[in-house]
């Protein structure tokens, strides 16, 4: 340093002087700036940081105010579930109840009518009593559907080992005990022993529900049901329950498994067995389907998982 | 064809003043104008005085969009950005000047730093022509002629 300042004052060259002043200046001018350009920084992090935790804390009181949001609708949602299961409850024990206390009437008027039925055999008496017994039928059915349906809501599958073919043979049995007027024949096909692991009570209401069906939708002349079960290799099972009915016309066929659906003005039916039939076979894990040609007969076609 | 410090546009843009902190260049016919920031920060004296050299220019050639490339800047003078936000926009506002399109750094960090920083100038001066005003952001001086 004091070799490079005595070399100056020996020079005494004023122009190396300005210009070493100029240099000082500018690099003050200079360090001026970076200073500016540091605080500036500072300042600006300074900031951004007071900004960045202004909007957590904004983050936080609107996470606060969901959770709190969430538990009052879950709140809310608990109380409306157990206010719904109490209905529910309700309507169906009065479903079950109402569907069971209307059976007794009804069987003391199918006695009374059996009575009537012998006491004379007039024609027309004979066909006033058929009548009667026609309308009895349908209002059991209906009472068995409710009755049906209100079980099904609530009931827990119970697994046992059913044969199809003697289930089958028991429930067509009785349908045409039900109907002795009714000229019909039944076939039923099934593979060897045709043992299935499903609920007894549900299955057997489903087929009894779908061949009721057969009988009350009949054309004139021999009713004809054909039961055709299949075992799948995807171990399931294939019922079929064809019928030679009236059919229903194809416009209505997504609508018939809704619930108290008639596919036409004269249908005497429930409007529930098919709607009953599909909560029963769901309810078992299966599905179901209908094929149908109007004035040609109806098919049901149900599956059901073999265990 | 205008060569800028980060792109190359089609248009011409002519030069009306540079100094070692940005240029501004202007195309009368499209009635733009663009600032291109060439240091990673701009002293308040320098930033006002680019403002104002190009005041004049922007008036004179009713230029209605103004587009802000602030890609090289990495800090920025809060009282530099409050004088161009409250100051400088409102004036030219008064000529026709609605328009702002603002490019930034890819830098997340920079983006929140902005964001700070409008957001304090928002809190603190009620009055401004701000909402007036039609503000984006763009990706390149490309996209900010077409935006």
């Amino acid at each position: 340093m004091l070799n490079w300042y005595s070399m100056i004052r020996k020079k005494e060259s004023p122009e190396v002087l300005a210009s070493l002043q100029k240099r000082v200046f500018d690099l003050h001018i200079e360090n001026e700036v970076l200073k500016e350009h540091l605080a500036s920084q500072r300042d600006m992090f300074i900031r951004t940081n007071l900004y960045m935790n202004e909007l957590q804390n904004e983050l936080e009181k609107s996470k606060d105010l969901v959770q709190q949001q969430n538990q009052e609708l879950e709140e809310k949602v608990t109380l409306r579930t157990a206010e719904l299961s109490t209905i529910n409850a309700e309507l169906q024990t009065l479903l079950y109840r109402s569907s069971h206390d209307l059976k007794a009437p009804l069987c003391t008027i199918k006695g009374l009518v059996m009575l009537l039925e012998s006491l004379n055999n007039d024609e027309e008496h004979v066909e006033i009593c058929a009548m009667m017994n026609d309308t009895i039928y349908r209002q059991e059915t209906l009472l068995q559907n409710l009755s049906f349906l209100g079980s099904v809501k609530s009931r827990h599958c119970i697994y046992k080992e059913i044969n199809l073919m003697s289930l089958l043979k028991e429930v067509t049995d009785e349908c045409k005990t039900k109907h002795p007027n009714v000229h019909t024949e039944i076939k039923i096909d099934t593979p060897e022993n045709p043992v299935i692991s499903s609920d007894t009570y549900l299955l057997t209401e489903v087929i009894r529900a779908v061949i009721s069906n057969s009988f009350i939708f009949r054309k004139e002349g021999p009713l004809e049901i054909t039961l055709d079960v299949k075992l799948t290799e995807s171990n399931t099972i294939i019922l079929s329950i064809r019928d030679n009915g009236i059919g229903i016309k194809e416009k209505f066929i997504p609508l018939v498994f809704d619930m108290f659906y008639r596919a036409n003005e004269q249908s005497q039916g429930s409007g529930l067995g098919l709607f009953c039939t599909k909560s029963a076979v769901e309810k078992m894990g299966g599905s179901v389907i209908l094929r149908t040609i109007e004035g040609s007969g109806t098919e049901i076609i149900i599956t059901l998982p073999l265990q | 064809m205008t060569i800028l410090l980060n792109e190359t546009l089609e248009e011409d843009f002519q030069q009306i003043f540079q100094n070692e902190f940005a240029g501004v260049l202007i195309n009368t016919v499209l009635k733009i104008a663009i600032c291109e920031t060439r240091k990673d920060y701009i002293p308040i004296e320098d930033f006002k005085e680019l403002f104002q050299s190009m005041t004049s220019s922007l008036i004179d050639h009713k230029i209605e969009k103004f587009i802000f490339d602030k890609r090289e800047l990495r800090a920025f003078h809060q009282p530099s950005m409050e004088w161009y936000f409250i100051h400088w926009k409102q004036e030219l506002f008064q000529h026709g000047l609605k328009t702002h399109r603002k490019i930034l750094p890819k830098e997340i960090w920079f983006r929140k730093c902005v964001e700070a920083g409008r957001d304090e100038i928002l809190k603190n001066q009620k009055n401004t022509v701000l909402d007036k005003l039609d503000i984006k952001y763009a990706e390149s001086v490309k996209e900010a002629i077409a935006l």
